[in-house]
């Protein structure tokens, strides 16, 4: 089952990241990222609302998904991780890396320097896995632990549309 | 509303919506929607965590945009916005019509049974439009009067 979040996070590359400001509201905005296995690398201006909510609260929401044609068809994440910054050069460096071979178009753009950038990155603690093939409202939830990853059983909310929702013409 | 915004919120159908659990926990999922100006309908189930969260604090986050085909031309909007359930069947119906126009694999469908999934209303009061054809990292920050606001004002007003 991890596998398949692997899967989900390798095929996409932009996702939502939530935090909490200090006034305990949500900001929700959206970021480019690269993946290792499940640890996610994303760079934000450490000038950013986001940053500062992050230094004082690391715990965030991911999503990762995208519109669809077929609701069947629907595969996304949504994540809850805890984001610090990479301060090591040698991993600063591997996740810029990755970050720009998952972002060509980056490469057009100034590298992203360290008086103005933060490379961050989030680990995963739950994931929440949709995969509507399974049946509408179909989710697997993952809990990753250093004991390894656990999976509770799948969570089924269609709704009431059961399998009569159509794919968009 | 900023024009941009609108024209982002128009033209999209998906959003990712943040609320707080009650523990802290930030919560992030997709949903479909349909707009009317700054006002965002959505159904959430009754018995999802999102619901609870919202019942707890109205307050949620809203990211609207997609991945362009060249960083330059990236447009996205976020909003702080009060949601809300929708609990007159008039409006509920209202708001349901909007989300067919918006989705028309819904066309056909009966409106879920709201003793199941609770038709919901976000009003945005803070809005960032991200442009970046306007200049990379370009960004415009507006704050929407609420409707408890400018009724404030209007009967400031009156009197």
């Amino acid at each position: 089952m991890k596998g398949k979040a692997i899967d989900i996070l390798d095929q996409n590359r932009l996702m939502a990241v939530a935090t909490v400001r200090p006034d305990g509201w949500p900001q929700c905005t959206m970021v480019g990222y690269a993946n290792e296995d499940i640890l996610i690398y994303f760079i934000i201006s450490r000038r950013s609302q986001k940053f500062a909510n992050i230094a004082k609260d690391d715990r965030v929401s991911l999503v990762v998904g995208r519109d669809f044609h077929d609701p069947s068809a629907i595969k996304a994440l949504s994540i809850a991780a805890r984001a610090s910054e990479v301060r090591d050069g040698k991993q600063r460096a591997r996740a810029v890396k990755l970050l720009l071979e998952r972002h060509p178009g980056l490469r057009k753009l100034d590298p992203p320097g360290d008086d103005h950038s933060a490379v961050m990155r989030a680990n995963p603690e739950i994931i929440t896995i949709l995969d509507y093939s399974k049946g509408f409202g179909h989710a697997d939830v993952l809990t990753v632990s250093p004991g390894g990853v656990e999976m509770t059983p799948a969570r089924d909310d269609d709704w009431g549309f059961g399998s009569v929702l159509k794919p968009v013409s | 509303m900023d024009e941009t915004a609108t024209q982002i919120f128009s033209s999209h159908r998906i959003m990712a919506i943040s609320t707080v659990r009650p523990d802290g926990w930030p919560q992030t999922t997709l949903v479909g929607y349909a707009n009317d100006g700054p006002i965002v309908y959505f159904l959430i189930f009754r018995a999802s965590q999102k619901f609870a969260n919202i019942a707890n604090d109205n307050r949620v986050s809203l990211a609207v945009g997609d991945e362009p085909p060249d960083i330059r031309l990236a447009q996205a909007v976020y909003a702080g916005a009060r949601a809300s359930e929708i609990t007159d069947p008039a409006a509920r119906e209202r708001a349901w019509q909007l989300l067919k126009q918006r989705h028309p694999n819904l066309v056909g469908t009966p409106m879920p049974d709201p003793s199941a999934a609770a038709m919901m209303q976000a009003e945005c009061e803070h809005l960032c439009v991200l442009d970046y054809t306007k200049g990379l990292g370009h960004t415009d920050a507006l704050n929407l009067p609420s409707e408890r606001e400018s009724n404030q004002r209007l009967e400031e007003v009156e009197r």
